[in-house]
């Protein structure tokens, strides 16, 4: 790690709605080109924190600094310097991939290659494409080309693989760690335990709005064990349904819209729109 | 599409990114919104059926059920001698179809509905007999009027005891029938319906599809964005009007008295008001659902009560004074001063201040309620 200042520091941040705690009291920091996952159940808090951060959500109290902005002071200027994929967002109809990427670029005051972002996430084929007429995998991706308009240091990617079938999922994450090999700092919330693991540099355990751990995957696997945990022998296996599932239909990407798939049920899906 | 990066870049490498000064990047920004939301409007083939289409079929159906029929002539009778002759007279002229009897007003009232064009001609029924004067300006029905009177003199056997009914010819040097009326009526409807129910049904269905919370995570300043919206808008308006304004008066052939330039201006203030009336109620809601039966609620009494189809003479006069404050009718009568009146925007500074002040309260109300998301 470097001594230069850390990519995203958090201290003691506290957010509530009416009685309701979201965020009591988390710390943490995210060295740059780290990746930190953000594991936890619905409602720990992980959204919240990460919307604080991005300049979305105003904090009650704590300190934030990222890329060197206090996040509490100036939440605008934060938004310039990062890039976000939001949970439960979309993007205008009637337009087009690339014609959104030029307008979030007019946005953001920089010119925009759209063509290159798009072939960054894969898309460079839908460039004519509206977002709605895009799969579910392909509309995560255009979330994360979208993030990338403004050229940014660090990333926000906020549950990017939610509801993405095996195979958009393991394109997501290849494009993640592309990122990674591009010295991106990134921060991702997921409920994957398998994202989490291979992702992820650290990872920070939310419940009830609290960091109760946060550590290397393999240091809080140790420390579990170290407290006398043992897995039931009887599930061991060396492979999982998962691993079932993709042997019988491949890993290539089944967007519905993908050139590539001549697969019988494809030309059905195609011919059906 | 602006292209900075060499088309040979790396996949992996991140595009160039060029940053601009502050101010020039919030014109850059409002000026790409500004494109591209006229691009998705024309892409939408909903809004402009609803913003263009629709106005136009309204204005047929009206118009036809106005023009289609016959010669229906507008007949005011006033009776000052009260005799069982002069009552048959009357009784006689309202059994006819080709004539519509005027008979509850006054002698002045009736003169002056004559003078303002309301009526085609007008009987007078005196001690020496009836006297008919006929405005020339509208040819067909008057002869249709005078046909009709002759008709009744005859049969009530007037004839005998009068000379023949006196005939005067007065122009009041306008030819205007109810699409001329209507048109200002129209017109302030579709301004009011591209202010009000778009923006209320756009901005919802942003909201509720966190196409606007996408927008909040960028730098893009509220009043940037709705700076954005309403230039569309207001460009939207007024090609609308100026759509509207030219079939009136190619197809429909109406005369307009004011001047088209006041029209446009009016039209564009008032599509101020009622933006701003969408963005303030959309502010506060959730879904399109609800915002459906909180645009008819607001909607739908004024397009009654507004005297856009049909003029408010009727009301009673506490309603009268009551409607007289709604936005729409400060845009309908603003609009119908000018088209069908001739007035110029001096002659309409009460409509003028009245809209004025709708915008500023709205307009405060918008920026006060406008909301990213809903929490």
């Amino acid at each position: 790690m470097s001594l230069a200042e850390p990519a995203i520091a958090v201290e003691d941040l506290r957010k509530s709605y009416g009685d309701r705690v979201a965020v009591d009291g988390v710390s943490f920091t995210v060295q740059s080109g780290e990746v930190l996952g953000i594991l936890g159940p619905n409602g720990a808090g992980k959204t919240t924190t990460v919307e604080i951060l991005e300049g979305l959500r105003t904090a009650d109290g704590g300190a934030a600094r990222v890329a060197g902005i206090d996040v509490l002071r100036n939440p605008e200027a934060v938004k310039g310097a990062v890039g976000v994929q939001l949970q439960a967002s979309s993007f205008f109809d009637q337009l087009t991939l690339a014609e959104l990427l030029e307008l979030f670029g007019a946005i953001y005051g920089v010119a925009v290659d759209a063509r290159a972002l798009l072939r960054r996430v894969d898309l460079e084929d839908r460039s004519a494409s509206e977002v709605r007429r895009l799969s579910g995998g392909q509309q995560q991706r255009f979330a994360v080309a979208a993030a990338l308009v403004n050229n940014p240091r660090i990333l926000f990617l906020d549950e990017p693989t939610t509801g993405l079938d095996p195979q958009a999922r393991r394109h997501m994450w290849d494009l993640v760690r592309s990122f990674r090999a591009d010295g991106t700092t990134i921060v991702l919330t997921t409920h994957s335990m398998e994202e989490a693991e291979l992702l992820c540099d650290r990872v920070a355990i939310m419940d009830a709005g609290r960091i109760v751990a946060l550590d290397t995957p393999a240091a809080l696997v140790d420390a579990l064990l170290a407290r006398g945990f043992r897995r039931p022998p009887a599930v061991q296996r060396d492979a999982t349904l998962e691993d079932v599932f993709l042997d019988l239909c491949g890993h290539d990407l089944r967007d519905g819209d993908e050139p590539a798939a001549a697969a019988p049920e494809g030309g059905r899906r195609r011919r059906r729109r | 599409m602006s292209i900075s990066a060499p088309p040979e870049q790396r996949p992996s490498a991140a595009p160039q990114s060029r940053p601009r000064a502050p101010h020039r990047a919030r014109v850059s920004a409002r000026r790409a919104l500004l494109v591209a939301s006229l691009k998705m409007f024309y892409r939408n083939k909903h809004s402009i059926f609803w913003t263009l289409l629709l106005p136009v079929i309204i204005l047929g159906v009206f118009a036809l059920l106005n023009l289609g029929g016959g010669v229906t002539a507008q007949l005011g009778v006033v009776d000052t001698v009260h005799t069982a002759r002069s009552q048959q007279l009357v009784a006689e002229l309202e059994r006819s179809a080709l004539v519509s009897v005027h008979t509850g007003d006054s002698l002045a009232g009736e003169q002056s509905a004559l003078s303002s064009g309301d009526r085609d001609a007008l009987l007078v029924i005196g001690g020496r007999g009836p006297a008919l004067t006929l405005n020339s300006a509208r040819s067909r029905e008057s002869a249709a009027a005078r046909l009709v009177v002759d008709d009744a003199v005859r049969r009530t056997g007037q004839v005998a005891v009068a000379s023949p009914v006196s005939v005067t010819t007065v122009n009041n040097g306008r030819n205007q029938g109810y699409t001329d009326f209507l048109i200002p009526g129209i017109i302030a409807l579709s301004v009011m319906q591209t202010g009000l129910f778009t923006v209320l049904y756009t901005f919802v269905h942003l909201r509720q599809r966190g196409i606007l919370r996408r927008l909040k995570a960028t730098p893009l300043r509220a009043a940037d964005f709705l700076a954005a919206q309403v230039g569309t808008r207001l460009i939207l308006a007024a090609a609308q009007t100026l759509i509207l304004i030219l079939i009136a008066l190619l197809v429909f052939r109406i005369s307009i008295y004011g001047n088209v330039a006041w029209l446009l201006l009016v039209a564009v203030l008032g599509a101020a008001v009622f933006l701003a009336l969408g963005f303030a109620i959309s502010g506060s809601t959730g879904s399109v659902e609800s915002a459906a039966p909180i645009a008819n609620a607001i909607g739908l009494p004024m397009i009654v009560l507004s005297g856009a189809f049909f003029s408010r003479g009727g009301m009673p006069g506490w309603l009268h004074g009551i409607t007289d404050l709604l936005p729409l009718t400060y845009l309908v009568d603003g609009l119908r001063h000018i088209s069908y009146d001739g007035w110029g925007l001096l002659d309409i500074r009460t409509d003028l201040l009245g809209l004025g002040a709708w915008l500023v309260v709205s307009g405060l109300l918008a920026v006060r309620l406008f909301r990213w998301e809903l929490d």
